[in-house]
């Protein structure tokens, strides 16, 4: 479904939803209790016509004015909705686009409500055909209005070739082909999609080759974004785009630093999830993390308005930052929508015994340790994360996260095969070979003889992603687009999704599974799916095709003169309810 | 007594307290002195003379010692570079992966402490990288020597059109951006000789190096060498030489190497830490030794990367390569001032 490695690379795209419990505690390492109630739930409930109809409930302290100062690693490399899929490009995104539907975030909770729509759409027929109806008194930044056509054409830019980069959900599902820009080959040439109707300026229908009932918050992905065709100015628009939201861009200096400032056509009453409380905003990029991290711990100066998107604390200043109350005070720690497993090649180690050993001689607890230990991420030993419905926490294998030789020994000598040859293949980072010294000699003590493959940085992803790849075992990660397992299991374990830098590293290719993704895509009840896609997470996980190691955290410091930041459904901190105290 | 006296009695006294392994009896050393001393044994003297010569002599005699007996000093120490002691035993490193105790866990146990994250012992760590860098540069040092000196006595001698295209290619090496070219060709030579599903040896990575490196270093030498010999070679007593019949082979050998021994002293004496310094960038940039042979550039490296939470461990690496280098040079300088006193400071 997706093939974007560098979305693999850059961590995950939408959505998540936390509660308050799950962002603060997180899994003990090791705990196998299932302490998710055995009912699956929504982790992201849809919201009323109600929810969706705006402002957006006050921030308690918050007032307006002042500027906030955003510091990142690289500029944002696209800002044009129909390329936007990586997480700090669409963080970025929220102050200058707004969609069909939307996160809304007030205290704690977190729901999918209409944006520029009344509601998050209807349907009559299951999930075939839905619905959209825009809200009055939607402006662009110039004033003009947000009309259904504008809304048309930024989902057909998404169909033009030049676009590339961003998700294909909606394109797929309209025509029902996963080579959808041979079905209609986008905008710029003159013709229109037939998929999508706008009887009125108001009203927008979509006609699904299939049914989908998460349609919904496929909607919620910024690149279906409105884009009037009048100031579509195709590849310039990448640089500075034109606003439908919040804010609009005064300059944009590649790579060095970008300016907004509060757009005129947008209407706080007509907003249910942004506030723009700040009248400007001043980008600064380039740096190391580090960097950036000891400028918001220092918070001198305009520092002290300064905050993050994705900046993770450094493991260098890891232990400073959790030890001091003050600085602690102001980091944001939680689990971001972004798992990291290690994929074994199923076409290489065929013995579900041996992958099985593999899984129970994996030193998680040691690899974590490298990366900062549990400021890294908690542990899991489910392909699901906790920010998908219906998600259930289980441990199969029961192993410690240190890793069981001896057990992992007996299930070699069941399989038959003592000293089975195993290669790892990992990117030649410090980290990365500090990490293979790791696996290896735990693999090597439960009988497996490790040939260790280092693969230079920038190659990685391409060496590991071929099929006909000559390694074992290799790091890969995935994060749902939507709190959904349909932007899971599908994209990372259907064997018909094997290609050459496809989702599917492990290279899993089993009929049973084939059979129930299909079954359970065609459920309507999003709750009933939900628990199906976790029961058949168990199911996978018996055949063991991967072994997941972490469900990764971002912990980002920000300014001691902030308020309203929180972390949101991209894992990233989002700008749209911070004020300047 | 008059003062010509006292001086000699000075000099001989210094002599004799220098020279601890064969004291001669007072009455015969002054007719060892009228009796002449070959070059060498002045080249001796005078080096035993110079106090920071020896000093750093010895510094480096120390890191020899240490690099090549790195496996006796372990095992008698009781730990080894590739157990990851801090892994193993719980309590040695915190939750974030960094030794417990203060000061990199320096104790009793390990006496410079232990690495972040892996937990191995830095003390056989640091000893094994050091036996590893002084290997590969010694290696290198040995064959750019070699074949410098070949090179560049063959085209100082023969002159004309050899020497001209010996001076060009010398020329392009010189100026051929040599970090580049490693950076981008050590990974590419490695894949070619090993099979994609097995592991890089060790000593295939330790002879890439060594060769990639010789394959840019001699022409340094080559050129120094070339300058000498066209000088020496219009000496009369090579001309004297070529009169009574000798063959090239024979000046070269016997006329000509002779007086190039203080040129190739020295330069070997200033290559050598330079060779230990890019043997560590090259493990810096990620291109040379890897995990997990222990490696002296990469200690450092990864010392950079923690430095904020664990000054320690970028201490103990660093500060041997400075001690290192610096003793290094400081010798080579003595060894130039020994041999060559002409050319003094």
């Amino acid at each position: 479904m997706n093939r974007s490695t560098q979305r693999w690379a850059v961590a995950a795209c939408a959505v998540v939803a936390f509660g308050a419990t799950a962002c603060s505690s997180g899994t003990p390492a090791g705990s196998t209790t299932g302490t998710q109630a055995p009912a699956a739930k929504q982790a992201v409930p849809i919201g009323t016509a109600a929810d969706s109809k705006g402002p957006d409930p006050e921030v308690p302290g918050a007032k307006s004015g002042g500027t906030v100062t955003v510091y990142q690693r690289a500029d944002f490399n696209h800002l044009d909705p129909a390329r936007l899929y990586s997480s700090g490009n669409q963080t970025a995104a929220l102050l200058l686009t707004r969609q069909l539907t939307t996160y809304q975030h007030v205290g704690d909770q977190t729901k999918l409500v209409g944006d520029l729509a009344t509601d998050t759409g209807s349907t009559t027929d299951g999930g075939k055909t839905w619905k959209f109806t825009l809200k009055d008194g939607l402006k662009y930044e110039d004033g003009s209005p947000i009309a259904a056509g504008d809304v048309k054409y930024g989902i057909e830019r998404t169909f033009q070739k030049e676009l590339t980069g961003g998700p294909q959900y909606l394109q797929m599902w309209l025509t029902g082909k996963s080579d959808f820009s041979a079905a209609y080959p986008g905008p710029w040439q003159g013709q229109e999609l037939d998929a999508i109707e706008t009887p009125d300026q108001k009203t927008i229908v979509l006609h699904l080759t299939s049914v989908h009932a998460d349609l919904p918050y496929t909607m919620a992905m910024q690149c279906y974004s409105p884009v009037p065709k009048a100031k579509d100015t195709h590849a310039s628009f990448d640089q500075h785009p034109f606003s439908s939201g919040p804010y609009k861009i005064d300059s944009h200096d590649t790579d060095k630093s970008m300016a907004l400032s509060r757009s005129t056509g947008w209407d706080a009453a007509t907003d249910p999830a942004r506030h723009a409380y700040p009248d400007k905003f001043a980008f600064s990029f380039g740096g190391q993390n580090l960097d950036i991290d000891q400028r918001l711990i220092a918070a001198n100066g305009e520092d002290r308005n300064a905050m993050t998107f994705n900046v993770k604390v450094t493991a260098d200043v890891a232990q400073q930052v959790m030890t001091n109350p003050e600085l602690k005070a102001r980091t944001i720690n939680g689990l971001a929508p972004f798992s990291e497993y290690f994929a074994i090649n199923n076409r290489r180690v065929t013995d579900v015994k041996v992958r099985q050993a593999i899984i129970t001689a994996f030193p998680k607890e040691q690899v974590r340790q490298i990366f900062g230990g549990p400021l890294y991420g908690d542990f899991t030993t489910t392909i699901l994360s906790p920010v998908t419905t219906g998600y259930e926490n289980y441990d199969l294998y029961k192993v410690p996260p240190a890793g069981d030789p001896a057990k992992a020994k007996q299930l070699l000598a069941e399989a038959g095969k003592p000293n089975p040859t195993i290669v790892y293949a990992y990117a030649s980072t410090t980290q990365w070979e500090q990490a293979a010294v790791a696996i290896s000699d735990a693999l090597t003590r439960a009988g497996f003889t490790v040939v260790r493959k280092p693969i230079s940085d920038k190659d990685y992803y391409d060496e590991m992603g071929k099929v006909d790849n000559q390694f074992d075992l290799y790091w890969a990660g995935w994060g749902p687009d939507w709190p959904s397992a349909s932007t899971v299991i599908p994209p990372v374990l259907d064997g018909r999704q094997i290609a050459n830098s496809s989702g599917n590293t492990s290279l899993f290719d089993d009929q049973e599974t084939k059979d129930e993704i299909d079954r359970i895509s065609q459920l309507s009840d999003l709750t009933q799916a939900g628990a199906q896609w976790a029961a058949l997470d168990k199911k996978i996980m018996a055949k063991a095709p991967i072994v997941p190691w972490t469900d990764s955290r971002q912990i980002s410091v920000n300014g001691p003169g902030l308020g309203g930041l929180y972390q949101g459904f991209l894992g990233t901190i989002y700008p749209t309810d911070v004020f300047v105290k | 007594m008059n003062e010509p006296t006292g001086l000699a009695v000075t000099s001989d006294h210094r002599d004799t307290a220098g020279s601890s392994e064969e004291p001669p009896p007072d009455q015969t050393l002054a007719p060892a002195e009228v009796a002449g001393r070959s070059p060498t044994q002045l080249a001796w003297r005078r080096f035993r003379r110079d106090r920071t010569g020896v000093i750093s002599g010895a510094v480096v005699l120390l890191f020899f010692l240490a690099g090549l007996g790195a496996p006796v000093i372990a095992a008698l120490y009781g730990k080894d570079p590739y157990t990851t002691y801090g892994q193993n035993q719980p309590g040695l490193l915190n939750e974030f992966g960094y030794p417990a105790k203060p000061n990199g866990g320096i104790d009793g146990q390990f006496w410079l402490g232990l690495e972040p994250s892996l937990g191995r012992d830095v003390f056989t760590q640091l000893l094994y990288g050091i036996r590893t860098s002084l290997l590969i540069s010694l290696a290198v040092v040995l064959i750019i020597t070699t074949l410098g000196v070949l090179i560049g006595v063959v085209a100082g001698y023969t002159g004309r059109w050899v020497d001209f295209g010996v001076g060009r290619v010398i020329d392009v090496v010189l100026s051929f951006p040599s970090t580049l070219f490693f950076i981008a060709f050590i990974p590419v030579i490695q894949s070619l000789f090993v099979p994609p599903d097995q592991e890089t040896p060790t000593w295939l990575r330790a002879t890439t190096v060594i060769l990639v490196l010789s394959a840019f270093g001699w022409a340094q030498i080559a050129r120094l060498m070339r300058g000498q010999v066209l000088s020496l070679r219009e000496r009369e007593y090579i001309e004297a030489a070529r009169i009574a019949g000798a063959g090239p082979g024979r000046i070269i050998r016997a006329e000509l190497l002779p007086n190039l021994w203080t040129p190739i002293l020295v330069s070997v004496s200033m290559t050598v830490p330079t060779y230990v310094t890019t043997e560590a960038a090259l493990s810096f940039l990620g291109v040379g030794m890897v995990e997990p042979t222990p490696d002296w550039g990469r200690m450092i490296h990864r010392g950079a990367e923690v430095y904020s939470a664990d000054l320690s461990y970028m201490l103990a690496p660093g500060l041997a390569m400075l001690v290192f280098v610096i003793a290094f040079n400081l010798l080579g300088d003595s060894v130039r001032d020994a041999l060559d006193p002409r050319a003094h400071r």
